[in-house]
């Protein structure tokens, strides 16, 4: 599933692509390739364990490239030019947030989406009821018991950020060869259930961030 | 978030011209600037007295509108056709602004077309657009006169919380004062434009920005000369407007049985409270009042800034929760930020820098003028937008969720609020009843769930689905936002392949007729007001002319030819015949010119006799004698408080039945401007660099240091190493004398025609 990005080269220059949609060397705004996802557009390879740094740097460079501003005088160009801004800003939404760049992943690798599988282990949601609860005592007792639980609730994403480097990684493995094809199905699978659980946990702590925020506005 | 459909966007497109001007407008609700990119960066212009601002206030009067100062002056007088905080009207419904709100204005607010907040002035409805227009209109003049070329194009900027209707109504009045928006640009980030100039080190800031009416405030990355919007929170109903009102309601309290609370009695307590809130900024205790000498009431207080600041506390409050709202959505804490900033007058307020620091755990940063720097930062963006710097970039941010109404009146998010702009995203829908052939997709704007409590932008229908069962049919549906936040929504279905799509216009707003209406008044206006304008330039300028010709010619012949002096006085009889007529400009013009060309071998001649007159070496010594002034000490200055019995300051009370000119510009000065503070480093070219060609400037600053010279009996060797000594003059010290005789015309003009 990872795709090292092939060299690409400008349409009007011949110059190698450092940004696939405009060339730094002539300025020419590249035809809108439909194979490009949020990864490519990035000049990103393709994989969960993203060096977050280079993401980072990559969406100022290319947002200079493609600002509307700066798009000069060719025709069409102030549109192509908000065009592919608004894919750069998409594509750095997906890709910055590590939730959404595993469902992103998976649905690139066939699925299934989590309207498809909603499978959680088995006593999983009484155990989210008790987190619930967690939650709103932490709001009420105050200031540590909030940084103790967000901790908690940190440690816990990690955790699932670990377990998806590895699934991922190992899904890149198999390759696509057809004798694997229920290997990766599993894996998908099991991908699936871990993305599941995590979006219950990201839940979690968005609640306890946002009611601390309200608490303390009030 | 969408469009008139104006064509200033694709107009900058292709041709990129350098020579084109494009304004910075801070449109405020209290205050108004202008600001341009001067060949030396951005710069305030100010009016000839040196004061930057243009109060956002109009007066009608009699069929025609008073703007300003001048209109400030009026207020006591004509209360109800004085129209102040129109801002807080914009692109608002009359249902939308609470009794309590619409109590606190002295003028008529009533509801207009399709339950739209007008003002009622004289009997007749008009929309605060129109109100802005006039204000607007009024800095486009001062652009104009201050840089001696027509100004067609502006950046306004908002605040960063103004819905899309705010932002329409915006546009709308630039248009009617004859400016095309090419931006509409967030307060905030324009402040960060501001301050990114000398401060273009990486790291996040956050722009504290509380004005006369709104607050917001914004969290800014800078990284590698572009700035990203984080994240944003505001309120469009808070700010100094607000600690008026505390202070209006404490004076009205204590005010007699005998006192009848008229519109004039709040004008009047309305400016008392703002002097007292600005005095109480530097004194722990204000004695303040008003004085209505219609009835012989006197209504008077003393208040000390612990109770002020009490009476605030709970505004004050709701600033700060925006500001951990705005931090938690940028997933940042108080460590992380590099600075914070303040912008708006009332930030001067010390409770409200106290909260500040203990908020963000940090002293704020106070480079720029907090009353300047949004102007500077919407004339950084005209730069930008001109093609001129290219090291700086701004990303906005989508201030409002954007979505579509669902089945049962809930609203879908398809774009969250602070996306970076320009911004995409794309979500399926699907029919809920079977065999439904058509979809209206109802695009609204808003942070609430259900539709009723978002604001509705505009409705487009999908016809020719397949007769299918309830859930069968996918329709995408594409939002698209461009770098002006103008909103594209596109439908596709995806079996078939139909589509539709709009661009967005609010259904909200104005219908085109109307439109179409005010922008035809305002241009009829627009090109009388640009013709007499013209006209009254012209005429000074020709006024100018004659006398300092006849001047010249009182002294002697020169030795002119009879031919030229002829000619000159042929000249001189045209242009007296036209002078104070109204015909066209174009006419006059003709024969000024023809004036001016007849004066040319006169002027050559008295250069060179000046040159050489050696006369009057004592005013030598007098100039370096006297001191230096620099420019800014001539704006007027604040007068002295006067300290009571107990450290008290006291304040002079309004007073109601005292005639008010508004001509006069020193008393409008005393009750809107007495206690500013004192007014900050000039941001103009002054500081900057001086150059031959800034003639006038030079003028005024020799005029200032001797204003006594006699301009015939100066030696010119003289004013040449005077203006070379001037501070930041980095002119020619070669230059010829034609310029140093340029200068004297503008500084000593009066002089010389008195001495001849």
């Amino acid at each position: 599933m990872s795709r090292v990005l092939a060299a690409i080269d400008c349409s009007q220059c011949r110059q190698p692509l450092e940004n696939p949609q405009r060339c730094r060397s002539c300025g020419a705004f590249q035809a809108h390739d439909p194979r490009r996802d949020h990864f490519s557009t990035l000049a990103l390879d393709r994989s969960f364990d993203l060096d977050e740094a280079a993401l980072e740097r990559r969406v100022v460079q290319f947002s200079r490239d493609l600002h509307p501003d700066l798009a000069g005088g060719a025709v069409g160009g102030k549109a192509r030019a908000v065009l592919g801004a608004a894919q750069v800003n998409e594509a750095y939404a997906v890709l910055r947030d590590r939730f959404r760049r595993g469902e992103y992943l998976l649905q690139l690798g066939g699925g299934p989406t989590a309207a498809q599988d909603k499978a959680v282990p088995d006593g999983f949601l009484e155990a989210m009821l008790d987190e619930r609860d967690a939650v709103d005592a932490a709001l009420a007792a105050g200031t540590e018991a909030c940084d103790a639980l967000a901790a908690k609730f940190t440690a816990t994403l990690r955790g699932h950020e670990a377990v998806l480097t590895r699934a991922f990684a190992d899904l890149t493995r198999l390759g696509d060869a057809t004798a694997a094809e229920t290997a990766r199905a599993d894996l998908r699978g099991r991908l699936r259930r871990e993305l599941n659980v995590m979006n219950y946990h990201r839940t979690l702590a968005r609640d306890l961030r946002e009611g601390r925020r309200d608490k303390e506005g009030a | 978030m969408s469009g008139v459909g104006e064509s200033g966007v694709s107009g900058n497109d292709g041709e990129r011209n350098d020579n084109e001007l494009i304004v910075g407008i801070d449109l405020g609700t209290t205050n108004s600037l202008v600001a341009w990119f001067g060949p030396d960066g951005p710069v305030v212009l100010r009016d000839e007295s040196g004061d930057p601002i243009v109060p956002s206030v109009v007066t009608y009067r009699q069929g025609e509108t008073v703007v300003g100062r001048a209109a400030l002056a009026l207020a006591i007088e004509h209360p109800n056709t004085t129209l102040w905080s129109i801002k807080r009207l914009m692109g608002r419904g009359f249902a939308d602004l609470g009794p309590a709100e619409r109590a606190a204005l002295p003028y008529v607010v009533a509801a207009g077309e399709r339950g739209l907040a007008k003002v009622e002035v004289d009997g007749r409805l008009v929309g605060p657009e129109e109100v802005s227009a006039l204000i607007l209109r009024e800095l486009k003049a001062r652009a104009e006169r201050r840089i001696g070329r027509p100004v067609a194009k502006a950046v306004i900027t908002v605040p960063a919380y103004f819905d899309d209707a705010q932002r329409q109504a915006t546009r709308l009045a630039g248009k009617l004062a004859g400016l095309e928006v090419v931006r509409i640009v967030n307060e905030p980030t324009a402040a960060a434009l501001a301050y990114g100039l000398d401060r273009t080190k990486d790291g996040v800031i956050a722009v504290f920005d509380l004005g006369g009416g709104t607050f917001d405030v914004s969290i800014l990355e800078l990284r590698e000369g572009i700035f990203r919007v984080r994240a944003t929170a505001g309120d469009t109903r808070l700010g100094g407007d607000d600690f008026d009102q505390k202070l209006v309601a404490r004076l009205l309290d204590r005010a007699p049985a005998a006192a009848v609370v008229d519109a004039s009695l709040r004008q009047a307590v309305k400016q008392a409270a703002e002097r007292a809130k600005i005095a109480l900024s530097e004194c722990d205790s204000v004695q303040w009042g008003v004085v209505d000498e219609r009835r012989g009431v006197e209504i008077d207080d003393t208040i000390t800034r612990a109770e002020f600041e009490a009476l605030i506390e709970p505004e004050v409050a709701r600033a700060l929760a925006c500001c951990r709202r705005a931090l938690a959505d940028a997933e940042l804490a108080p460590a992380d930020l590099r600075a914070v900033v303040l912008v708006g007058g009332s930030t001067r307020v010390p409770l409200v820098r106290r909260r500040v620091e203990e908020a963000f755990r940090r002293k704020p940063y106070i480079g720029l003028d907090p009353e300047l720097v949004v102007a500077l930062g919407a004339a950084v963006q005209a730069d930008i937008l001109r093609g001129g710097a290219r090291d700086l970039l701004l990303l906005d941010v989508i201030p409002l969720s954007l979505g579509l109404e669902t089945y049962g009146g809930a609203a879908a998010k398809v774009l969250m609020r602070n996306t970076p702009i320009p911004a995409q995203a794309s979500d399926t829908f699907t029919t809920h009843v079977a065999n439904q052939t058509a979809i209206d997709l109802h695009v609204v704007q808003g942070e609430r769930e259900l539709v009723k409590d978002c604001r509705s932008l505009g409705r487009f229908r999908l016809r020719g689905l397949p007769p299918l069962q309830a859930g069968m049919v996918r329709v995408d549906v594409q939002f698209l936002v461009d770098e002006n936040g103008v909103l594209t929504v596109h439908a596709k279905e995806r079996f078939t392949g139909i589509e539709a799509a709009i661009e967005v216009v609010p259904s909200y707003g104005l219908t085109d007729v109307e439109v179409a209406r005010m922008v035809d008044e305002s241009f009829r206006f627009a090109r009388q007001d640009f013709e007499a304008h013209q006209r009254i330039d012209l005429e000074n300028e020709c006024k100018t002319m004659l006398a300092a010709t006849r001047a010249v010619l009182a002294v002697g012949n020169h030795g002119l030819d009879e031919a030229a002096r002829e000619e000159i006085a042929a000249a001189e009889r045209a242009v007296g015949a036209l002078l104070g007529g109204n015909g066209a400009v174009r006419e006059l013009k003709a024969v000024y010119d023809r004036y001016v060309t007849a004066t040319v071998p006169l002027a050559g001649i008295v250069m060179s006799e000046v040159a050489q007159a050696a006369i009057g070496g004592k005013t030598v010594e007098q100039v370096l004698a006297s001191q230096p002034t620099g420019y800014a000490e001539t704006t007027p200055k604040p007068p002295a408080l006067e300290v009571g019995a107990a450290g008290t300051v006291v304040l002079d009370r309004v007073r109601i039945g005292a005639k008010v000119d508004a001509a006069d510009g020193g008393n409008c000065g005393a009750l809107g401007e007495g206690f500013r503070a004192a007014p900050a480093p000039r941001m103009e070219k002054v500081v900057g660099k001086l150059d031959w060609k800034d003639t006038e400037e030079i003028g005024i600053r020799l005029f200032e240091r001797q204003p006594k010279v006699d301009p015939l009996t100066v030696r010119f060797t003289e004013l040449h190493r005077q203006i070379c000594a001037l501070d930041g003059f980095v002119g020619d010290p070669k230059k010829s004398n034609e310029k140093v005789l340029e200068a004297i015309q503008m500084a000593w003009l009066d002089e010389y025609q008195a001495a001849h």
